[in-house]
């Protein structure tokens, strides 16, 4: 138990829980509204909340993130201890979404599966970049997607590489957003993230 | 601590002219994708040149955060004036990621001209030069703000908040149609013949986001290291501009203003067409197709219908009422060379000069089916249909173009 409150003390979870805390506000604030125009026009109107995942996986990612190494204090492997928490983290966030986006049933599906898709993204930046570039993945990824992905212009309809902005899920997204977070949490477990040296800090 | 010493810390350190190759890559992208259907409007291709700037923006907010927050935090503190209240050491940050994608973006934009500048049309150098300087602007305040940002919440949270804030920001400054949104650098969505831009609300985003730049860049903060902190007049300078940028945009405003455009290319004797300079590339196609399908009308029998002058039609235009025809050309052809046959059938037949498909009550239900109908008989007759040659109703088609002629759309009698 001791070891469980020493983790969650030195990885970000205070930054986790704020960033939740800021996603579910804005969900309160423009969570029911949508868009048909992102500077350009898209074509049909999206759901704000499916992008309500992207603040909610970096903050998932951010949570991976430390700048203390655990590996100077113990010689136990962390790949496990590292896996399940980022599934907390990831239930933690999926529960925030699904909660203060009080969908009805049919979005969960959508928002959940964002939530997967954004944090593998999210895990992948933090593994090998670091911390600074958890947000990079979720953000660059939900841009391209409204502005190349479902642009009235490019399409007819949204591109299927853009599902993040369908408000409907298939097994083949769902496949896609799974695996992709498979390999980014083994990824993540294998590394931990970037950027953590075993030195001092007057160094 | 030297200039030199902070030039070898922004290229080993900062992030900024990494994300500008990151971006150059995109810009390419953007600049190559979709068959390119600005070629030959300049205005066109500015305009979509201008996009990039809605994922681009907020990438470089949070990639200044990332800069500045690290130069604010401490380990850099060998690089800041202690003992001053401002230090210029915070320029670089905002410096390292406007300049490089700044530069990129130019490059582009000379691409983008090249590709785009047609011979005969007239090139609006005034409008290119203030719309690509109001592009260059929104860089820097986009970077500005990641750096204030960044420097006040630190590298981790403030990139998050920066990219994310920057998103929210474009939400509300930069996609109303109708107002003075000062984060709008590009629509792009269809041709922009018969527009120019507007030189005041180009020139007023370029004041107002300027200003805003500079307010962000010397807000103040406290001596030395402590830079996370900010100064109750800092804090007041960054409300007062935010509600000076919210009242700006809520002005209404036209970033396109109508001008007078002439189709002045002309070609062709059975029948004669004219385009307009910027739509010169598909002269040579139009000619062969248009005349093609006229023979294909003789043949039919329905030559009779169709007008013997056709000229480029503007979207915008109103029921046409000088007896020539209209070939508008469909957004879809654009990023190819020409149009198919099947295209040109229909716009030459098509009765742009009937008040009812102006209206509000939508056609008869017939219409479309009809429309098409006689379009692929034309253009199969005409041998520009590929694959099957199904038999011709010519009777049909004659009545349908006749009810086309008198404006009863397809009802036939």
């Amino acid at each position: 138990m001791t070891e469980a409150r020493v983790w969650a003390a030195i990885y970000r979870g205070k930054e986790t829980m704020s960033l939740l805390l800021v996603c579910s506000s804005l969900y309160l604030l423009v969570g029911s509204e949508t868009f048909d125009s992102f500077g350009v026009l898209l074509v049909q109107s999206i759901h704000i909340k499916l992008l309500g995942p992207v603040l909610a996986s970096t903050a998932v990612g951010l949570g991976c993130t430390t700048d203390f190494d655990p590996r100077s204090c113990t010689i136990r492997s962390l790949v496990l201890p590292r896996i399940i928490w980022v599934l907390v983290l990831t239930f933690a966030a999926i529960a925030t979404v699904a909660f203060a986006a009080l969908s009805e049933m049919s979005t969960t599906g959508a928002l959940t599966r964002n939530v997967i898709m954004f944090t593998s993204l999210a895990l992948l930046g933090a593994a090998l970049f670091g911390a600074y570039a958890v947000w990079l993945g979720p953000v660059s990824y939900a841009l391209l997607s409204l502005l190349i992905g479902a642009a009235v212009y490019s399409n007819d309809q949204i591109a299927s590489w853009a599902f993040v902005l369908s408000s409907k899920t298939d097994s083949i997204q769902w496949a896609v957003a799974c695996i992709s977070f498979v390999i980014a949490t083994v990824l993540y477990g294998l590394r931990g993230s970037h950027g953590l040296r075993v030195k001092a800090r007057w160094s | 601590m030297s200039n030199r010493t902070q030039i070898r810390y922004l290229l080993r350190t900062c992030w900024g002219p990494l994300a500008a190759v990151a971006a150059a890559v995109f810009e390419i992208y953007n600049f190559l994708r979709q068959g390119q259907p600005w070629r030959g409007e300049v205005i066109w291709a500015i305009d979509w040149s201008g996009t990039a700037l809605i994922v681009v923006g907020p990438v470089i907010a949070g990639v200044a955060a990332v800069d500045s927050g690290r130069l604010a935090g401490g380990n850099a503190s060998y690089l800041v004036d202690s003992g001053r209240n401002t230090s210029r050491a915070f320029l670089m940050p905002w410096l390292a990621s406007f300049i490089p994608v700044a530069f990129a973006h130019l490059l582009v934009s000379v691409l983008y001209i090249w590709k785009a500048v047609s011979p005969n049309a007239p090139i609006p150098v005034g409008e290119i030069a203030l719309a690509i300087a109001s592009q260059m602007v929104g860089f820097a305040f986009y970077a500005a703000i990641g750096s204030v940002i960044g420097r006040l919440f630190g590298p981790i949270v403030g990139a998050v908040v920066s990219a994310v804030g920057c998103i929210v920001t474009f939400f509300i400054l930069g996609t109303s149609g109708e107002k003075l949104s000062l984060l709008q650098f590009g629509r792009a969505s269809a041709s922009l013949i018969g527009f120019r831009m507007s030189p005041v609300f180009i020139g007023t985003q370029v004041l107002v986001l300027s200003a805003a730049v500079i307010l962000l860049l010397t807000v103040p903060t406290l001596p030395g290291i402590k830079t996370r902190k900010l100064t109750i007049l800092g804090a007041l300078i960054l409300a007062s501009m935010v509600a000076a940028l919210t009242v700006v945009s809520q002005t209404p405003a036209e970033r396109f203003v109508s001008t007078t455009a002439i189709p002045s290319v002309c070609g062709g004797e059975q029948p004669s067409i004219c385009v307009y300079p910027e739509h010169t590339r598909f002269m040579p196609y139009l000619l062969m197709q248009t005349s093609a399908v006229f023979q294909a009308s003789d043949a039919l029998g329905v030559r009779k219908y169709l007008p013997d002058h056709y000229v480029e039609r503007l979207p915008s235009e109103s029921p046409s009422t000088d007896g020539n025809g209209r070939i508008s050309i469909p957004l879809e052809a654009y990023g190819r060379e020409s149009l198919t046959g099947p295209e040109v059938a229909r716009e030459m037949i098509f009765p742009y000069h009937c008040k009812a498909l102006y209206g509000d009550t939508p056609p008869p239900i017939d219409f479309g089916d009809h429309l098409e109908l006689a379009a692929n008989a034309l253009a199969s007759r005409a041998g520009l249909l590929p694959g099957d040659n199904q038999s011709i109703d010519q009777a049909k088609v004659g009545k349908i173009l006749a009810s086309f002629h008198d404006c009863t759309l397809g009802q036939l009698r």
